[in-house]
């Protein structure tokens, strides 16, 4: 509650001061702007030359950023190639084995199989014909 | 070796008739400003001469997203510090100001009191720093807030806040402000 009070206050003391200074003005005298667009006019061709000035900036800044860039591609090398060969997976690479299938028998006696090579690669289907409800071996 | 183009050029004419646009609106209160922050001193035309130019000189540097307001203020205060730094500033005590070449005007036509008021409060104006001087007329004069002050003075928030807290401190003696 004060402190708006004390805001409001500040705000009316700071509206009077603005008030007092500003009702004292002076207008541009007009041999001050007729000086200003002579001398305009003679800067014109100087400031025509300095918007088109091609600048040449320091060497030293292509080479900054030559080097930042090579740094920068090491950096992102090192960390891919220490990816790589710290890469868990990698232990464990899958090696293709072929299974043969010698014979299948049921109780003995041996039985007609069928094997099926589907679309997929690493599948193999063996069908053995059945013959009542009989113990299957394969080798 | 790099090479880089600054600016295209623009067209000569374009660019003053653009400067000159706008600058209109803000030449007088520029002018004040600089009279007031120098005391009225008569080095204050020759600063207002130099701003206008060097104003225009770089106006290629100006970014367009800044106002132009507190760019051409900027380059006035510099040139201002700049002046105060390298001469004796020629500064007339205030009673003369009315007399002076092109002098002040009433802007309406004030009762006594605040014309009183007003002659005390740029009495104690011209008593302060340079720099506190400047702060002081772009608020009260200027009506820039506290942001655009430090945009053109450079001073950090708390030592503009300060400043104001400091003249407001004197200046209430003067008026009467009523609760």
């Amino acid at each position: 509650m004060m402190r708006s009070k004390e805001l409001k206050n500040r705000d009316k003391l700071d509206r009077e001061i603005s008030r007092r200074i500003q009702s004292l003005e002076a207008q541009v005298p007009p041999e001050l702007d007729h000086r200003f667009l002579e001398s305009l006019q003679e800067l014109q061709p100087e400031k025509a030359a300095l918007n088109t000035r091609v600048s040449r900036s320091p060497w030293f800044k292509g080479v900054l950023a030559a080097a930042a860039t090579v740094l920068l591609a090491a950096v992102m090398i090192f960390f891919y190639v220490s990816y790589q060969q710290n890469d868990p997976s990698s232990d464990y690479v899958a090696e293709a084995q072929e299974v043969w299938l010698q014979e299948t028998t049921v109780e003995g006696t041996p039985a007609t199989t069928y094997v099926m090579n589907p679309k997929e690669a690493d599948m193999t289907i063996v069908w053995v014909e059945k013959i009542k409800n009989k113990n299957l071996n394969t080798k | 070796m790099t090479l880089n183009r600054q600016h295209t050029a623009a067209p000569a004419e374009a660019e003053r008739e653009l400067f000159l646009s706008l600058l209109a609106p803000v030449k007088t209160h520029l002018y004040n400003f600089i009279r007031k922050t120098m005391n009225f001193s008569a080095d204050a035309d020759d600063v207002f001469q130099d701003t206008l130019l060097k104003g225009f000189r770089y106006f290629h540097s100006y970014d367009r997203k800044r106002g132009f307001k507190t760019w051409i203020f900027a380059v006035a205060h510099n040139l201002v510090k700049d002046r105060f730094r390298q001469t004796a500033v020629r500064e007339q005590p205030i009673a003369q100001w009315h007399e002076a070449e092109g002098g002040e005007q009433w802007n309406q036509a004030p009762g006594e009191q605040t014309r009183r008021e007003a002659g005390e409060i740029y009495h104690l104006a011209t008593q302060l720093q340079p720099r506190a001087r400047e702060v002081f007329y772009l608020y009260y004069y200027n009506e820039f807030s506290v942001a655009e002050i430090m945009e053109v003075t450079g001073l950090s928030r708390a030592n503009v806040k300060f400043t104001l807290h400091k003249a407001r401190q004197k200046i209430k003696s003067i008026l009467e402000v009523t609760e």
